[in-house]
């Protein structure tokens, strides 16, 4: 699903959307998941246009209307961690990420960080902090080396860092 | 005509000598690597035969991306899908 977000062919997203209501696809989408991310990006940056027949009622179609919503919204302002995440977890874990640039983030949310919990720190630092898209594939090689977490908390944050890197893309930086 | 007939004659024989050399590692516990040797002879991939394989390139691109722990082969995959997307849309 990650490589089809990706590539962009316009017989992708009208498989990924007749998926919607699947009972593992509505399993697997109550916290952010890969079909309503890609066909977000679809929609979002690759010209996909939401059908009209959606079935409504599914709880994977609002969501998908809200998140298409939701990262037309997005704007490349750099931001601070502190934004997305508070508490005693990122204190403990706050010499590691600030200060370090996107490269050393991606190196640190990657899967070759031992620490579930710093590679989620990563991401969300990433999530606040992308603004070109020199990185994009580095950042989708993230997502697609995600691990589960109680609440997809990382896959959310490297989701969002790849919305932003892909804004940036489509305004050329 | 001889090349070919040549050389699926040698496939032939690599593959009945790699069938015994795996039944062989089986029994002995060993398993068999990516360059699987059976005495000086190295087995010949098909492709070196001359026979068309871009499927399982692809197939093998593909699940180097979904499968690999090398982030650096992952990267190299994705790569590969990028440059060329249309072989590959019907595994995506």
């Amino acid at each position: 699903m990650y490589l089809s977000a990706l590539v962009r062919d316009p017989s992708l997203p009208a498989i990924l959307v007749k998926t919607l209501g699947a009972p593992d696809v509505l399993g697997d989408c109550i916290y952010d998941c890969p079909a309503l991310f890609a066909l977000a990006i679809s929609s979002r940056f690759g010209g996909w246009k939401l059908p009209a027949d959606l079935d409504s009622k599914l709880d994977t179609v609002q969501d998908l209307k809200r998140e298409i919503a939701r990262i037309s919204r997005i704007n490349l302002k750099v931001g601070s961690i502190d934004d997305v995440v508070q508490g005693p977890a990122l204190e403990e874990h706050r010499k590691e990420i600030e200060g370090k640039t996107e490269e050393q983030l991606i190196q640190l949310a990657g899967p070759a960080t031992s620490s579930e919990e710093t590679r989620i720190f990563a991401a969300d630092r990433l999530g606040t902090l992308v603004s070109e898209s020199k990185n994009r594939f580095e950042l989708y090689l993230l997502v697609m080396n995600d691990f589960e977490d109680a609440s997809s908390e990382y896959r959310s944050a490297v989701y969002e860092s790849i919305y932003r890197a892909e804004l940036a893309k489509a305004q050329g930086r | 005509m001889p090349n070919l007939k040549g050389g699926l004659a040698l496939f032939a024989l690599s593959s009945m000598l790699l069938v015994g050399a795996v039944a062989g590692e089986r029994a002995s516990g060993r398993t068999a690597g990516p360059n699987l040797k059976v005495g000086a002879l190295m087995l010949p991939a098909p492709a070196a035969l001359g026979n068309p394989q871009s499927d399982s390139r692809q197939t093998g691109t593909y699940d180097v991306l979904l499968r690999s722990k090398s982030l650096s082969e992952q990267r190299e995959a994705l790569r590969k899908i990028i440059d060329d997307p249309q072989k590959y849309i019907p595994r995506i």
